[in-house]
């Protein structure tokens, strides 16, 4: 009797652990097998063809040998222009990941705490993630503005040089160490000089545009942090130091995971930003102006997707790239930084 | 119409067929349907109410003229056609759904189009030449018509590259011209806009020492500025036919020269947005499309007395950029709707609806008959700067000769043209530079 | 992957620190605490009304910009107030594109309510799968999910296009898809790429592991199954997390562009910001009114967000969660 209990517990057991999970996971699996799986395969087919209009050659792993070459230097020593667009890429996540998941924690952490006009402050952090793109970035554009913006009546009042910030595509190190009276050596590689000054000011505005999305993250973690945990530390006479670092850090860090997760995946995808600041208005200067300083890779695929011929399977193999290097990335943080996580 | 490719998408639910079938599209370009003929044209009795679907790009005003525009189209022509206008975004986004529509159906029968993309299109078979539907007895255009329209118009239409065909008819046109602020003229001492470019330089000093404002404000992209010079001096910059350019010649260095000068003694700045820079006085003049007109005259209104001159120019026959859109034909099988489609281009472009686009908007008519109509006339004759800007300028306008690499060699001489006027690069060095990546650019650029 | 070292570890930081008494002070010790706590308070509200002042920058720019005249918006150095204030900026943008803007907020309420409705049921299954459920190749499908977020959007466009207009027995399309034009030009066309989205997902699989295992093994002993401990347990506990993907889930649809322009052609049913594109074109732009017409589209995601946030505190009182 009992051990046909236990059999039949076990036969549905096994039913569960082969059912259940199908039945909780089909839509999902379905909708994103149609509508993003497949198309990233039919990305990797149309990696492999000289495709306009519709596929012209097949031409094997051209395309990615043409990245490949793409990303050394042309004539007068500049990278290529895959090369020009990694570098830019890797400078935009590397400016905005870190500094917009740190100045979100210390704000959610504010924000959590029993302030006056708690509601109103929160939405104040908030409104810029809801506030579109374009509008947002012609309110940036105008205090930009190198000939009347307000950032160089700013400048002019400490008594510093005026910019022509989202204009100008010097590196910013130079630039840093020139005012301080301090020489930049010839031959030193290019990538050390920095962003340009005109991506710095983009990705200044992307931390300022995606810091309400970042702060709603975490206050959501930091919410069901049980109250009567943070009042024994402070019993224990915790400072807010402590508190923030040895506390609140862990029992958020399934949250701050995941937020680092998404951020480097949004920022490695950033368009928008770049496309509104940088692309001018008028004609010829596309976005990724000036001088390609700006140029993303998601703005590189746009490029040759839209404005270079018979150029969608080369717009294919660079999305290739750029998905194989988000996944590195990611398994790389899933790697080291879930280590640190602490699931409850 | 790119048949293969529809068959071959809906195997997402596949994977396993997904990467054999879809390459049975493989072959570029099947035979499509025969073109239509004349003789098939005027034999065709259209049906009353044909439905065509038309996409374009335009917004703001331009979008409200072409909305009036298109009522009117629907309300009067003698065959009852309907035309369903819809609205598509930029130009980038224009061109991803018609490329999405050609992949998966749904293609419209009218849509705007560049000329490189119309390059693109007949190398694909998904366009139908407009010769047949012009020589028409029926639904042609007259000997007189086609004289009627301006001259660089006509000629962007059948463009070298098209092979003796005509591929687009058109949609609304401006070109560069320049902008000049005429109190500040006045105040610098120089009463006419520069006849040529030593004269520019000159009146730019002179500018500089009179009223210590820069002469000129030029965006980001400075291709556009340095063509103008080169063409204003009887050069053609590039020859896609034989993929050669002139970018070594002495009068590119010449230019060169000019425009890293202008910058050296600060007679010139870049802005983000020159027609702020033109319109609030803190330059004398701006180099940009004749199709701002209409929202400066807005903008300016009693602040100061200004006009729209043609650039400096260097030889006889006077030159400039010819910019805007035009309308193609989408292949759909079905030659009602493809004849439908060409009435409606057809008015499109005459008399009556490019007065109402050229009074309403920035754009200068098609044809020259329309300054005749009362709308156009009472219009250019309450704002003399729009009138200004066809008889001074658009007259001369050409398009630069098309090429699948245009956008390539534009975006690289943009980059260089800027590293000239930083003072990075000599005009030598740039001028070899652009001539190397321009030549192997247009080498490699699929020929049509 | 270390996803399979993650279930059950506990942080201990917090649990063994055991909570003491208070200890006795001084009176002048606790004015000295009560003068610093002040102290810190206004340093605190310092902190955060000049954060805040920073991060509405923008947003005052684009009201203040919404009441000028199209002279006044393109004057430059720009005016910060309107010098005369043109309310009726606001009634010409809600006029000026082709549906009006009534039916744009329509059917952008019907596109996001919706779609952020099946999103939350999806992600919510899902999620609950992933984080709860033992079965083989859980973490592979995992990092699946996870990398459909990093497709570029370019690659999708198009396939999805296609997909959409073949859709069997819609719009007139047979049995194999073909004849009519499927989902194309309709509310489900625009919905549906984006129901499934891994971001939800990912968000909800966090919370629930989270939640201590003790809560399932006590249920458990009751007999209750996966979907009471789902609805009954989980989702009540981990709220915030929720109310987040609602949020978030809402406002994505509100601000999608690219998608809807694709998918359809009717302005009847075209979303909010395709109507913001009637202000702004390739041949320059009626920032004013562009200005009037944001400042009107963002004000149901403000509303929105009230709510939710004023639901994050009721949330954390009610249901007494426990980290």
């Amino acid at each position: 009797m009992a051990s046909e209990i236990i059999v039949r517990r076990r036969k549905r057991q096994r039913m569960e652990r082969l059912w259940l999970p199908a039945l909780y996971l089909a839509p999902t699996l379905v909708l994103l097998w149609a509508f993003d799986i497949y198309p990233i395969f039919l990305s990797a087919w149309m990696s492999l063809w000289r495709w306009g209009i519709q596929p012209e050659e097949f031409i094997g792993l051209d395309n990615y040998i043409r990245i490949f070459e793409q990303i050394g230097s042309r004539p007068g020593g500049a990278p290529g222009e895959v090369g020009q667009s990694l570098m830019v890429t890797g400078f935009y996540v590397l400016g905005t990941v870190p500094a917009t998941i740190v100045i979100a924690f210390v704000i959610a952490n504010l924000l959590n705490s029993k302030v006056r006009f708690l509601g109103a402050l929160r939405t104040a952090y908030f409104v810029p993630y809801i506030t579109s793109t374009v509008a947002a970035g012609l309110a940036f554009v105008w205090l930009l503005n190198p000939q009347v913006g307000v950032l160089n009546s700013l400048m002019e009042w400490f008594g510093l040089p005026a910019q022509q910030w989202l204009l100008d595509p010097e590196p910013i190190v130079p630039k840093l160490l020139g005012a301080v009276g301090i020489g930049w050596p010839d031959g030193a590689p290019g990538f050390l000089a920095g962003p340009s000054v005109a991506l710095v000011c983009v990705m200044a505005f992307s931390v300022w545009n995606t810091l309400g999305f970042a702060v709603v993250i975490i206050l959501a973690g930091l919410i069901t942090i049980d109250p009567q945990v943070k009042e024994a530390a402070r019993m224990d006479g915790v400072n807010s130091w402590q508190m923030a670092t040895r506390i609140t850090m862990p029992l958020v860090s399934p949250t701050l995971f995941l937020l680092l997760v998404v951020s480097t995946i949004r920022s490695f995808q950033s368009f928008n930003e770049v496309y509104v600041l940088t692309s001018g208005g008028g004609y010829g200067a596309g976005a990724g102006s000036p001088l390609d300083s700006t140029l993303t890779l998601p703005v590189l695929i746009f490029r040759h997707l839209y404005e270079r011929p018979s150029s969608v399977g080369f717009a294919a193999a660079l999305s290739m790239l750029l998905f194989f290097l988000l996944l590195i990335v990611t398994l790389v943080q899933f790697r080291f930084a879930e280590r640190r996580v602490h699931y409850d | 119409m790119s048949m293969s490719k529809r068959a071959a998408l809906p195997s997402f639910l596949l994977a396993g067929t997904l990467l054999v079938t879809s390459c049975s599209g493989g072959d570029a370009g099947d035979p499509g349907n025969a073109a239509a003929s004349t003789e098939s044209i005027d034999g065709i009795e259209l049906p009353e109410g044909v439905e065509i679907d038309f996409w374009h790009i335009q917004a703001t005003i331009y979008g409200e003229a072409m909305t009036e525009m298109v009522q009117e189209f629907n309300a009067t022509n003698e065959w009852g056609i309907v035309v369903n206008e819809s609205f598509k975004g930029s130009y980038q986004e224009l061109n991803q759904a018609v490329r999405a529509s050609l992949a998966g159906g749904g293609a419209p029968d009218v849509s705007m189009a560049y000329e490189n993309d119309t390059l693109e299109y007949v190398a694909n078979d998904v366009i139908e030449p407009l010769d047949p539907y012009i020589e028409s007895e029926q639904y042609g255009v007259p000997e007189e018509d086609m004289a009627d329209m301006v001259d660089g118009v006509l000629a962007r239409q059948q463009v070298d590259a098209y092979n003796g065909s005509t591929l687009s008819w058109p949609h609304g046109n401006s070109s560069m011209g320049m902008y000049y602020n005429a109190d500040l003229f006045a105040e610098a001492g120089i009463d006419a806009p520069p006849a040529d470019w030593d004269e520019f330089l000159d009146q730019a000093r002179q500018m500089k020492d009179e009223t210590g404002l820069p002469y000129s404000a030029m965006g980001t992209g400075k291709n556009g500025i340095y063509y103008n010079m080169l063409r204003s001096k009887g050069i053609t910059p590039y020859d896609p036919g034989a993929a050669t350019t002139e970018f070594t010649s002495p009068e590119s260095i010449e230019s060169l020269e000019l425009l890293a000068l202008l910058f050296e003694e600060e007679l010139a700045y870049t802005a983000a947005d020159t027609e702020q820079e033109f319109t609030n006085e803190r330059t004398a003049t701006e180099l940009g499309t004749t199709a701002r007109t209409s929202t400066k005259i807005e903008q300016i209104q009693d602040k100061f007395q200004w006009s729209v001159a043609l650039t400096p120019q260097e030889t006889a026959e006077p030159i400039t950029q010819l910019y805007g859109g035009n309308h193609v034909i989408l292949s759909s099988d079905d030659p009602e709707q493809e004849l439908a489609s060409w009435l409606f281009m057809r008015w499109f472009a005459d008399t009556d609806a490019q007065s109402i686009y050229a009074a309403r908007t920035g754009y200068s008519p098609a044809v020259e008959s329309a300054l005749d109509t009362e709308l156009l006339s009472t219009n250019y004759e309450e704002n003399p700067q729009k009138a200004a800007a066809f008889d001074n300028v658009f007259v001369n306008a050409q398009i630069m000769p098309p090429t699948a690499a245009g956008n390539a060699i534009d975006d690289m001489v943009t980059g260089i043209v800027e590293e000239v006027v930083l003072g990075r690069l000599t005009p030598q060095e740039a001028a070899e530079r652009m001539d190397a990546e321009a030549t192997s650019l247009l080498a490699s650029a699929p020929q049509n | 992957m270390a996803l399979h070292t993650i279930e059950n570890k506990t942080a201990e930081t917090t649990r063994t620190r055991s909570p003491v008494g208070p200890p006795k002070k001084s009176a002048r010790a606790h004015a000295a605490q009560r003068w610093r706590r002040k102290a810190s308070r206004v340093v605190l509200y310092g902190a955060l009304i000049a954060g805040a002042v920073v991060m509405l920058f923008p947003f005052f720019w684009m009201i203040s910009s919404s009441l000028k005249t199209f002279q006044e918006v393109n004057l430059s150095p720009p005016t910060m107030l309107p010098s005369d204030p043109q309310w009726s900026n606001y009634a010409q943008a809600w006029e000026g594109p082709p549906s009006g803007f009534g039916r744009y907020f329509l059917n952008s309420l019907i596109v996001a309510v919706l779609g952020t409705a099946l999103q939350l049921v999806t992600g919510i299954t899902a999620a609950y799968a992933f984080a709860r459920m033992k079965f083989r190749f859980n973490n592979l499908l995992f990092l699946v999910v996870l990398a459909t977020m990093m497709i570029p959007f370019e690659a999708r466009i198009v396939p999805n296009y296609v997909l959409i207009r073949q859709i069997p027995l819609t719009g007139g399309n047979d049995l194999l898809g073909e004849g009519g034009s499927g989902l194309y030009d309709t509310y489900a066309g625009m919905i549906l790429p984006g129901v499934a989205g891994a971001f939800a997902i990912f968000l909800l699989r966090q919370a629930f592991m989270a939640v201590p295992r003790d809560y399932w093994d006590a249920i458990r002993m009751d007999g209750a199954s996966h979907w009471t401990f789902l609805w009954r347990v989980l989702i009540p506990m981990t709220m915030p997390a929720v109310l987040t993907v609602v949020l978030f889930g809402f406002i994505g649809r509100w601000n999608e562009l690219l998608w809807p322009l694709i998918a359809t052609q009717s302005e009847s049913i075209r979303p909010v910001q395709l109507g913001l594109m009637a202000f702004s074109g390739d041949e320059g732009s009626l920032y004013h009114l562009l200005m009037a017409a944001t400042t009107l589209v963002a004000v149901p995601g403000i509303i929105f967000f009230l709510f939710v946030q004023r639901r994050f505190v009721e949330g954390l009182t009610a249901f007494g969660v426990k980290g």
